[in-house]
């Protein structure tokens, strides 16, 4: 056999392999099947939230105005759900809203995660000085509430936008993450692996990066996921609040407008929905991170499951 | 031994390693374990040389002083003329392509992530001198060289998917993979089982033969060392006891310590002449002097009035010398 055939004939890289595995495992989990289904119907929504606009410009989540309409209506054939009190769709703002809480939720827990990951490998690789001084850091931050710096900052510099907002929600939520990763990697840097690499001459970027980093990937996947659910009901709260992003549609902002304008008791129609979407995708993440816990953590494992 | 130590691949003079125990803030007692005490060593190129001792005897420290996974407290190591402490950075990696190791533990040493074709290519990916295709038939031919045969099928396969044994001869190859000059085995075979492990000894004589590595062997069997080895050190307690060649150390033992190791053996049959020296108590004693002979504690011959002091090494015949009082 000629060595560029050799090189053709490869198995599925491990990682592959026990992204399967687990993916099977994972759809067996009651919990993580049930988390599945719900997130699959909210990806759903935000996936045909472009869908309402293009059947009539009334049905924009934004500005889409109801002509025949200038107060808020209950359900009918023409609106789903009702409409808002200026005669928005809220249907479509809920489809909308789906795909902002993603945004917002995946987006925050990814670069939360991907800040937490680095420095939780840096201060566990490095550890002495380095380790301290970074995990003082991550204390430092780990016990602010992240809610009310968010807020302090709308009240200093005004009107955030979105992504200002999913930044400082990153910037606020790694130290967690960190915490977790640097326990890993202080047990994982004593395995002789990292030291038969060492003495093969792998410097020390090459060993975090690719001795390291694969074996906390799923562990960082894990820590995502919870920090999903955390981002969403952040951002939902400062909404709610009247802190959000006035230029986007999200859950939260829904439930501003109904207590702003006073109408909490009179319009379940509009007061509901966005709270029963806001609780239930926050569930679903949930409950997919329990289940995932469950599969990469064996001691959790019930008996008699593989 | 008495050889020129600038031809020596490994020379350890006076090496002195201590590991403390977690002093903290609160915790006012510190407890410092000399895990090497005062150890002079030299290793002449291309044998194979035998570190023999049970657990806790230092001999793994040693091994890890030599590849520079640590540095002595006090002393020097040099490997190949070279100090070891003087080597940083670009140099210490570029140097450490000579010095290779094999760990004890095949399931620990190999990275879950790598498949066994980037196990053994990273060694040479990280020298950035070869091609792709120069880099692969030198895995290839490395892979055959440890028994893995035929090379091309065990390219894709994942550490989960080997046994103990393919494990370990994956990990020799990483370290066989750079042409070293010297080859430090800490206990490659206590993972293993016993006809696993025979098949690995063959294999390192056979490497040993053909590149003409000097390579030092760590091990708690005198057996094994006598079946590998040219010379054989036997340490304890941090210092070296007895140390000569292996036919020497194994047909004419004359530490106390090391007629123990001998009297350890598990014997069926006949094959050596039945002796038995004897020598090791099985009621520690009490009355331990202070910086008296290591062994004292266990030792059946010793008499407190000569063994207090440190025994230094003797001339015990060519080559072979002993750290005791009684020869």
């Amino acid at each position: 056999m000629k060595n560029t055939e050799i090189a053709m004939t490869r198995n599925r890289p491990y990682w592959r392999q026990a992204l399967d595995e687990n993916w099977r495992r994972l759809r067996r989990n009651p919990t993580g099947r049930s988390g599945l289904i719900l997130l699959l119907i909210f990806a759903l929504m935000a996936a045909s939230s472009f869908i309402p606009p293009l059947i009539s410009p009334i049905y924009n989540p934004m500005h889409g105005v109801d002509p025949h309409i200038s107060h808020t209506t209950g359900p009918s054939l023409r609106h789903w759900l009702g409409t808002d009190f200026i005669g928005r769709d809220i249907f479509s703002q809920l489809l909308a809203g789906a795909r902002v809480a993603f945004m917002v939720g995946i987006t925050a827990a990814f670069m939360s995660v991907v800040l937490g990951v680095a420095i939780g490998i840096l201060a566990g690789y490095a550890g002495g000085w380095a380790d301290t001084v970074l995990m003082r850091l991550a204390d430092m931050i780990m016990v602010m509430p992240t809610l009310l710096v968010v807020l302090m900052a709308a009240a200093l510099f005004g009107q955030l936008s979105i992504w200002t907002i999913v930044a400082m929600i990153a910037l606020f939520r790694w130290p967690g993450v960190s915490r977790v990763i640097r326990a890993r990697i202080l047990s994982l840097k004593q395995r002789p692996f990292i030291e038969a690499a060492r003495i093969a001459g792998a410097s020390h970027l090459r060993i975090m990066t690719r001795h390291l980093l694969p074996n906390v990937l799923p562990l960082a996947l894990l820590y995502m996921t919870f920090r999903v659910t955390s981002a969403i009901i952040i951002e939902a709260a400062l909404a709610f609040l009247g802190f959000g992003d006035p230029t986007t549609v999200s859950w939260g902002m829904m439930l501003q407008w109904v207590w702003k304008t006073g109408h909490m008791f009179q319009a379940p129609y509009w007061l509901l929905p966005p709270g029963i979407c806001i609780s239930l995708l926050t569930l679903s993440f949930y409950m997919l991170a329990r289940a995932m816990d469950e599969i990469l953590d064996p001691r959790l494992r019930r008996r008699g499951e593989s | 031994m008495e050889t020129d130590s600038r031809k020596d691949a490994i020379v350890l003079a006076g090496v002195t390693r201590l590991y403390r125990s977690g002093s903290r803030l609160l915790t006012a007692r510190q407890k410092t374990i000399r895990a090497l005490d005062e150890v002079d060593l030299n290793i002449p190129p291309g044998c194979i040389f035998g570190l023999v001792g049970e657990s806790g005897s230092g001999k793994t420290t040693a091994a890890r002083l030599m590849v520079r996974l640590e540095k002595p407290d006090s002393g020097t190591v040099s490997v190949l003329g070279r100090d070891m402490a003087g080597l940083h950075g670009k140099h210490l990696r570029r140097f450490r392509r000579k010095i290779q190791m094999i760990f004890q533990d095949p399931y620990q040493s190999l990275n879950p992530y790598q498949s066994v074709i980037s196990i053994v290519s990273e060694p040479l990916s990280l020298r950035r001198q070869m091609t792709k295709d120069q880099r692969l038939d030198k895995v290839l031919e490395t892979l055959a060289l440890v028994g893995l045969d035929p090379p091309s099928t065990y390219l894709h396969r994942y550490p989960h998917q080997l046994s103990g044994g393919q494990r370990q001869r994956v990990a020799i190859a990483r370290a066989m993979v750079l042409d070293p000059q010297v080859l430090i085995a800490d206990e490659p075979t206590s993972m293993l089982d016993a006809s696993i492990a025979v098949q690995i000894y063959r294999l390192m004589l056979k490497i040993q033969h053909r590149s003409k590595v000097t390579m030092v062997f760590i091990t708690h069997n005198l057996a094994a060392a006598n079946y590998l080895c040219d010379h054989i050190a036997v340490i304890y307690r941090g210092r070296i006891l007895e140390i000569g060649p292996s036919g020497s150390v194994i047909n004419s033992p004359c530490h106390p310590y090391t007629q123990a190791l001998l009297d350890a053996l598990p014997r069926f049959g006949h094959i050596w002449k039945e002796r038995r020296f004897d020598t090791m108590l099985d009621e520690p004693r009490s009355d331990i002097p202070q910086n008296g002979c290591v062994f004292y504690s266990r030792c059946s011959k010793a008499e407190y009035s000569t063994c207090r002091r440190q025994p230094v090494l003797k001339s015990a015949g060519r080559d072979h010398k002993a750290a005791c009082f009684l020869i």
